[in-house]
């Protein structure tokens, strides 16, 4: 590889010494003059028509300042389906949904008034699962939906909020000349988001009756433009700034608790601090769609995969948000990373009475992974062929088409199978002890990385130093570093002559979100594309400057311009922006705008739905786990994990390496112990004394493995790796267990209790003489 | 949480005053179920009296044979002290092994066997032992002490002053730990204290119980087969989202064989 100045590093993040030190901003560290502090009253119950809300008493406590109920905030807003309003009005449709929210002088007294708020419910039947939400005569949670508006107008089921088919080929027909055929059905689970960093916001109203708000978020694009949705505000009187995020995950992609403290700032005057406590976040905010997926995979005896149908259900909960996007995404990934020609996903996202899904790392292809990845493995077992091999024998390649057309500029799918392959293989190790069964499985995978628009603005500042604005919001990934690691290797300089701008409304350039794993690769392209513009205005001043063609200059390490092959003739950066601001030209400024063109196509392609627009470009990976089961507990002890990702370019192999790491983790907490469990209509386990996320005690090594085939479209070849590692965790785990036990579990998480079930079954059968 | 007034008195006698003035007092020991208590607001005490400054609740010692730990040390220093490490080092294991460091640090053997949560540790370890716990009134047998969920026979303002236990020729504890609270969703302590073996069981049912068929096999014959001709009933143990009856049922069985192997 070619020498270079800051790609292909693997620094620490810039911001690495204020989060150790504790000096690092989080939303709960603003103080402002005169602040408030919120709180909200959460219902408690799951469907409710909303009888009335006494705030009389509340009002009435000394120093409460404002108290807010869904009358006051009668605006809709929803990516896809304008359904919620920030508090709820009229109906409550899941336990925890907000009902009010005060404002006082302290936050012990906001919580005291929020107990003085005397609601009165009427309770209503409630669907907790989309069988229930489905069923004739159903209670429907949207009885205005035919009324709301969407972004997408056809007629739904009552208690649908999406759907979608995607299809090429004749699955059906296809499916009759396999030589076997294997059928499952796949249940997950809620997976909570559960960012270190619970959601907040602090929201201040200037002199002009302009509110400012910042807080943790994934956009402050899409918090400006959603608060001022739901406030009913042109979205010039709505400025949004990210602060620190504590992770976000997909839970802070849409406005959590923004729009009711910029409301309780307007009418109260006063800056307002509202933070969730754990507590309230988990009842309140957000989980991954749990899904049930029907799967039908066709092969021929060798292993060729030739069909494959996907009928998938995603439990939405009781607002729409992304679940039309994370429908038809998760529609997209369905058929895996495999050449099969014929394929029909279809599915549907469903109104519950749970709390609302959302986008979380992965986006529903872990869902659909899980389902697809653990088949591949049972048809392997089926037809007595090896499951890397069966993968190989079907892997798509570079040049090879997408369901939908869009043709892969670079896949790396192949030797991301032989690392992990060769890589868990070598390990040798003594064998288990008695009553333990080991083995190792597999999962391959693929995902998009682009999305949407995004644009960058980069200043020349007059010492010749450079401040780079994306607004993309660094979510604890890194970008921030990595994004000043490629404008610092586009115009040759020090990473720390780059000062990467804190993400603003007023001041930043669009960008669509951090999200769809879309930074390095999205805001990475609109970067190196602002630097050639810098770099084309640095050239036409230097020309002049030392009067020759610009066409014969180069860019020199450490800041210069010079003469191409007549070393010593040079000027700096600073000589040059000096002459831009005070002499001739005014200031050097680049900018870029990006936009991914993607597309379908239409005529061997069927598709309908939400969320299939442009997409991005796909990302290759592959994963393997080895475990141990305890054949007397059903307790799974994961000893370690392999994850090899098609990067297409390293920016910072240490970033990568910790976004794998990362991913991976949460992966194995989705695979193994991850579940808001519901005890009727109420969340059961909304704490982490109860719902487990693994910690570092609770983790095998797991080993990165970054493979490297640039992507011609991608800033020095990149691209994205920050879901890929969540999402074939699960599959490679069940697999592995399979492997060690040989029973197929289907069903996430797969508790020890689970396992052991299946165990005991396993054994029935063989007493009965029914097993295989 | 409410705001309520803290006290930390220096000696039993004040806190006893203490308590009997207070409108709503609550003793503290550790806190690691009162103060997340509180802060749920699900307790609104309006005193808190800490334990934690009276020196005659403090210390770990032997004495007459018998180990003996203060009611105010922490699972830690119950965890790292020599004299459990060399009279009953399955009790120090058991306290290594109590949720986090963090707890650890700061929860009490005292304030544990108080609060007779059913899932955790230190019961288990009290009545299979056999131990006797101290009072200002009283002393109370290990029997005797246990009397269901969150219940025990102490009095209204009854304080714990020690712990004794005899000295065991074989105990060891093993748990099905909880991944995320780390209690136990069964816990089986196993001791052998002068030829007569006691099995206490906790987290499977709404209290610590004996497993009195697997003391009587144990009696006969100490070995983790001893167990296997045992089976175990689901009626009456805890289900909750953690784990049904009936997998509580086989975790008795097999924590009970873990500890008698762990034993020695």
């Amino acid at each position: 590889m070619a020498d270079t100045l800051a790609v292909g590093r693997g620094i620490p993040r810039l911001e690495a010494p204020a989060k150790l030190t504790g000096r690092a901003v989080y939303v709960d560290d603003i103080r402002r003059p005169g602040m408030l502090h919120a709180a909200l009253l959460l219902a408690p119950h799951a469907h409710a028509r909303i009888v009335s809300v006494d705030v009389s008493a509340a009002l009435a406590l000394p120093g409460v300042r404002c108290v807010l109920t869904g009358d006051d905030l009668p605006h809709r807003f929803g990516a896809f389906v304008k359904d919620e309003t920030v508090l709820a009005r009229g109906t409550v449709r899941y336990f925890g949904e907000p009902v009010a929210a005060v404002a006082a002088d302290d936050l012990a007294t906001a919580r005291a008034a929020v107990d003085l708020i005397v609601a009165t419910y009427e309770d209503r039947p409630s669907v907790m699962d989309p069988d229930a939400a489905l069923a004739p005569g159903a209670p429907v949670l949207h009885a205005d939906f035919a009324t709301y508006e969407r972004r997408r107008a056809s007629p739904l089921p009552p208690n649908v909020c999406a759907e979608t088919t995607i299809a090429e080929g004749d699955a059906e027909a296809a499916f009759a000349g396999c030589d076997v055929v294997v059928e499952g059905v796949f249940e997950t689970q809620p997976q909570v988001h559960c960012y270190l960093e619970p959601c907040g916001a602090v929201a201040e109203v200037d002199d002009r009756g302009r509110v400012t708000i910042w807080s943790p978020c994934q956009s402050v694009f899409r918090v400006q433009a959603t608060v001022a949705e739901a406030l009913d505000l042109p979205m010039s009187r709505v400025r949004a700034i990210a602060t620190m995020v504590g992770g976000a995950f997909g839970g802070k992609s849409d406005v959590t608790v923004q729009p009711a403290a910029a409301l309780l700032a307007m009418r109260t005057g006063r800056p307002v601090k509202l933070v969730l406590s754990r507590n309230d976040d988990f009842l309140s905010m957000r989980t991954r769609h749990p899904a049930r997926v029907r799967v039908r995979t066709g092969a021929m005896r060798d292993g060729t995969l030739v069909a494959r149908t996907v009928d998938l259900t995603l439990d939405g909960g009781a607002y729409a948000e992304d679940s039309g996007a994370v429908l038809g995404f998760a529609l997209l990934m369905a058929r895996g990373p495999y050449r099969i020609p014929h394929v029909r996903c279809v599915g549907r996202a469903v109104y519950t009475n749970r709390l609302r899904a959302a986008g979380f790392r992965g986006y529903g292809n872990p869902q659909v992974t899980f389902a697809g990845e653990a088949q591949i493995d049972d048809i392997a077992a089926r037809l007595g062929l090896d499951p890397v091999e069966i993968r190989l024998r079907n892997a798509m390649r570079t040049g090879d088409r997408w369901v939908g057309g869009q043709e892969l500029a670079s896949c790396g799918l192949t030797e991301c199978l032989e690392a992990v392959r060769d890589a868990a293989r070598a390990v040798r190790r003594p064998p288990p002890a008695p009553g333990r069964r080991r083995g190792t499985g597999f999962s391959a995978i693929a995902h998009i990385c682009g999305i949407l628009s995004t644009s960058a603005v980069l200043k020349v500042l007059e010492d010749g130093t450079l401040t780079l604005n994306t607004g993309a919001v660094d979510l604890g990934e890194g970008s921030d570093t990595v994004l000043a690691q490629i404008c610092a290797e586009a115009l040759q300089v020090p990473v720390d002559r780059v000062n990467f701008a804190v993400p603003d409304t007023d001041g930043s350039p669009y960008n669509w979100s951090t999200g769809g794993s879309r930074v390095t690769y999205m805001v990475g392209r609109a970067v190196t594309a602002a630097a050639a513009d810098v770099r084309e205005k640095l050239f036409a001043h230097a020309a002049d400057m030392m009067e020759c063609a610009a066409i014969d200059l180069e860019l020199r390490p450490g800041g210069k311009v010079g003469i191409a092959g007549v070393p010593g003739r040079e000027v700096g950066f600073r000589a040059i922006s000096m002459r831009a601001h005070w002499a001739v030209g005014g200031p050097v400024i680049g900018t870029a705008s990006v936009m991914f063109e993607g597309g379908f196509d239409p005529k061997r392609t069927e598709m309908t739905g939400d969320g299939i627009g442009r997409l991005g470009t796909y990302v290759f990976g592959a994963q393997a786990a080895e475990v141990e089961v305890d054949e007397a507990t059903g307790e799974v002890r994961v000893l370690e994990v392999w994850s090899a990702h098609d990067v297409g370019r390293a920016i910072n192999p240490l970033a990568v390496a910790g976004q794998i790491q990362g991913g991976v983790a949460q992966g194995l907490g989705y695979a193994l112990m991850e579940d808001l469990v519901y005890d009727g209509e109420r969340p059961a386990n909304p704490s982490l004394a109860d719902y487990k996320v693994p910690g570092a005690p609770d983790l095998p090594p797991i080993r990165p493995i970054i493979v490297e085939h640039p992507e011609p479209t991608g800033p020095f070849g990149a691209k994205g790796i920050g879901e890929p590692p969540v999402i074939g965790v699960a599959p490679a785990v069940r697999n592995a267990i399979a492997a060690a036990t040989g029973v197929r579990l289907a069903v996430l998480p797969m508790t020890p209790e689970r396992v052991l079930d299946a165990l005991s079954a396993q054994e029935e059968r063989s007493d009965d003489g029914t097993g295989d | 949480m409410y705001s309520f007034d803290y006290h930390k008195p220096a000696s039993l006698s004040d806190a006893a005053a203490l308590l009997g003035k207070a409108e709503e007092g609550k003793l503290m020991a550790g806190g690691q179920t009162l103060i997340p208590t509180l802060k749920q607001r699900l307790a609104r005490p309006t005193d808190l009296i800490d334990l934690g400054a009276i020196a005659e609740l403090k210390g770990i010692k032997e004495e007459g044979g018998a180990l003996v730990i203060g009611a105010m040390a922490r699972h830690a220093d119950v965890a790292a002290s020599d004299v459990v490490k060399r009279m009953i080092p399955g009790l120090a294991d058991l306290a290594d092994n109590i949720g986090d460091a963090q707890v650890r640090n700061r929860g009490t053997i005292g304030g544990s066997i108080a609060n007779s949560d059913p899932a955790a540790d230190y019961p288990s370890a009290i009545v299979a032992l056999n131990a006797t716990v101290h009072t200002v009134k009283r002393t109370i047998a290990a029997d005797a002490f246990f009397t269901g969920m969150f219940e025990t026979a102490l009095e209204e303002g009854e304080i714990i002053t020690a712990i004794r236990f005899p000295r065991a020729e074989k105990a060891a504890y093993a748990k099905f730990r909880n991944p995320a609270s780390r209690y136990a969703v069964v816990g089986a302590f196993v001791a052998r204290t002068g030829g007569s073996v006691r099995v206490a069981i906790t987290g499977a049912a709404p209290s610590v119980f004996r497993w009195t068929e697997a003391e009587a096999a144990l009696s006969a014959n100490w070995s983790a087969a001893a167990i296997d001709g045992l089976s175990v009933k689901a009626d009456g143990l805890n289900a909750d989202i953690h784990a049904s009856a009936d997998y509580r049922a086989n975790l008795v069985k097999v924590m009970t064989k873990r500890a008698v192997l762990a034993a020695g």
